[in-house]
């Protein structure tokens, strides 16, 4: 945030153009290229015996996922779908809080110790992604289990229970709201607290009005990189929650598979793109006010 | 999620290049060399050390594969994958380099139709006689052109005696009991067997037109869905054994399985009907070494090799002769080997039609809400 802005930089051959310039050979070769297939095939015809596309233009897809027939031929608009894609979001929302009422405290008492213990507190967030998360989902199902640990404790069996989704997906996305919280509160001015103290204020309006403000950039950054994949949230549901329920990210996988309609999937994650997008540009707006 | 998207577009261009390359190749191939048919011929020697091997993950003893290796000299590299739809999607997606795979009968079909699997020519291969007569012209291969029999099995359901005492025999009588063990019962989180097994509880048939029927099918699973502690095609053999789930859906050899961990297990052949699967190798276009994929399917058309790989699954072969290197104490259990009785309610199943795959599709998303 001190630096000065990069067009004052000395003038050089390698602009700052060029030095971005792999980075955009992979953005638009490995995200947008492939995005544009994909929205390219939710307006195709579905191909024969179901699977693949027939490169005809059709809205056929977009009308499956908002209007539906039921069984006796009555057409409506499709709640399931609408049903689904609120669950999904609600279900990211209330990871998305945890996740910011369990982290911001965290992030903030690590940033205030001594340099070498941060250094060790740090390596133990990210411990846990050495091992794969379906490894680390799959321990959380025999801790949660009817003779669990948990359960061997006294608490009740909550395996297959929306609790075990939510401890289970709190577990896996609290260290990317930790990490980005953490990198801007550890630069946070202890002087300008000092100060604080010395005029008088509480601890709590401290936090409020002087901390909180400080490293809001890196609270938005780990609300998007929460909020985001919570959204596509598959492997926890499906393991913790008994998969009862459908969520967003399982039903495009339906579609790619067992129900063989690529335009409606398609489809999906198109909408599912454009509300994360969405998600994106709200949090940006709310970034730019509080700059300027 | 939007990777694995992406990856599946991308590949499916490449797919439309690479088929169109591959198409002209052939012709002028077809055209250069009219004997070019010799070549498909069981091989007299391996081409190259390596064979693709694309399987069910979890569905071929390890040892058995070793021991290929060791006599033929051809290692086998293993891929998985937990679905025939996860099998089909990648292969149509464009993805080259598999040697054979493993799909289900109705796959089979499907698959055969989209031109994705090789003629294989068994009877050329020296043990491409030792098939069981009934595994000869399944539905999905008449006379076994593209695939050869691995193992098969029946989606009945399993309990435990100790808990469930009502001794149900039926569909129609396990859907009934599922509100007695409230939290403690399982389906399979497949769509065709659940929807097939409502159907059949009520005594419709599989595949049904009828909205009506399929209403009532809706209506049934969606009323013992609350007594459900999962919705799981996997891991039910622990859920079975631990006591986790006392009532549940399960293929005949994994009950088998769960028995041996707990004596209570007991697998019904439901009287109502059950679905007779049989999964099959078979060698998709594009393969790299399609020589060593013949003698992998010449050694396991073995009876002593396919026996092997019957002990360690659990689950029977079709192939003649085998019989007497199965596990004695598997082979007299009713969970592996089901009566002619028993045998005679399998029925093999033949994929919906589109259409209908999408009425299915319909329910299963009304039930799962």
């Amino acid at each position: 945030m001190k630096l000065r802005p990069i067009t004052q930089r000395e003038p050089g051959i390698y602009g700052p153009g060029s030095v971005a310039l792999p980075a955009y050979v992979t953005g638009i070769l490995l995200v947008g290229l492939p995005l544009i297939v994909v929205i390219v095939f939710s307006f195709l015809q579905r191909g024969e015996f179901g699977s693949g596309v027939i490169h005809k233009f059709t809205l056929d897809a977009y009308r499956t996922v908002f209007f539906e027939t039921d069984l006796m031929g009555n057409q409506s608009l499709n709640f399931s779908f609408l049903k689904i894609i609120f669950r999904s979001i609600m279900l990211a929302f209330t990871v998305t809080v945890i996740c910011l009422i369990v982290g911001i405290p965290t992030a903030i008492w690590i940033a205030l110790q001594k340099k070498s213990t941060q250094r060790i507190l740090i390596a133990l967030v990210t411990i846990p992604f050495w091992v794969n998360v379906l490894a680390r989902t799959y321990a959380w199902m025999l801790l949660l289990a009817d003779g669990g640990l948990f359960n061997q404790i006294g608490a009740p069996v909550l395996l297959y229970t929306s609790w075990a989704t939510f401890i289970g997906l709190t577990y896996a996305f609290l260290p990317f709201m930790v990490l980005p919280i953490y990198a801007s509160a550890e630069k946070l001015d202890k002087s300008i607290l000092e100060a604080a103290f010395d005029l008088g204020a509480s601890g709590w309006r401290v936090l409020i009005r002087i901390v909180i403000p400080m490293i809001r950039f890196g609270i938005f950054a780990g609300i998007a990189i929460v909020f985001i994949p919570a959204l596509g949230a598959y492997v926890q549901p499906s393991l913790l929650g008994g998969n009862k329920s459908m969520l967003i990210g399982s039903l495009i996988n339906d579609q790619f598979g067992e129900s063989r309609n690529w335009p409606v999937g398609s489809a999906l994650a198109v909408l599912l793109l454009l509300m994360t997008a969405l998600i994106l540009l709200a949090t940006r707006r709310r970034k730019l006010e509080f700059a300027s | 999620m939007k990777l694995g998207i992406s990856k599946l577009t991308m590949g499916y261009r490449k797919r439309l290049a690479l088929a169109s390359i591959a198409t002209a190749v052939s012709l002028l191939v077809g055209l250069a060399i009219p004997q070019a048919n010799a070549a498909s011929l069981y091989p007299s020697k391996p081409v190259g050390t390596e064979l693709n091997l694309y399987n069910w993950s979890n569905y071929i003893d390890p040892e058995l594969l070793k021991r290929f290796t060791a006599e033929t000299g051809i290692k086998v590299n293993l891929g998985v994958y937990e679905s025939n739809a996860q099998m089909l999607a990648k292969l149509e997606a464009g993805a080259r380099g598999y040697d054979i795979i493993v799909p289900t009968d109705y796959m089979v079909q499907i698959m055969q139709k989209k031109g994705l699997l090789q003629r294989i020519h068994r009877s050329s291969y020296p043990n491409g006689s030792n098939l069981k007569p009934e595994f000869v012209n399944p539905y999905f291969d008449r006379g076994r052109i593209y695939t050869v029999p691995y193992l098969h099995g029946l989606t009945g359901f399993g309990y435990l005696k100790d808990k469930v005492t009502t001794n149900p025999t039926t569909w129609k009588e396990f859907f009934a009991a599922i509100p007695s063990y409230p939290g403690k019962t399982t389906i399979f989180d497949d769509k065709k067997e659940v929807i097939d097994a409502a159907l059949r509880s009520m005594g419709y048939k599989p595949c049904t037109r009828s909205l009506t029927q399929l209403q009532a099918a809706q209506d049934l699973i969606k009323s013992i869905k609350p007594n459900l502690n999962t919705i799981a095609s996997s891991g039910n053999i622990g859920r079975l054994s631990s006591g986790t789930s006392v009532l549940l859906m399960m293929y005949n050899g994994a009950t088998y399985k769960a028995k041996l961990a707990n004596p209570n297990v007991v697998f019904v052949y439901p009287k109502d009907g059950l679905p007779l699967w049989q999964d099959n190798f078979a060698i998709p276009v594009g393969a790299k070494n399609v020589e060593n994929a013949k003698i992998f399917l010449n050694f396991m058309m073995d009876p002593k090799n396919i026996a092997q790989a019957s002990n360690w699954a659990a689950y029977n072969n079709g192939i003649a002769g085998s019989e007497k290197y199965l596990l004695p104490a598997m082979q007299a259990d009713t969970a592996f080997s089901p009566t002619s009785a028993q045998m005679a309610l399998g029925v093999a199943m033949a994929p919906c039609s589109t259409a209908v795959n999408d009425l299915y599709t319909k329910v299963w998303t009304a039930f799962k809400g």
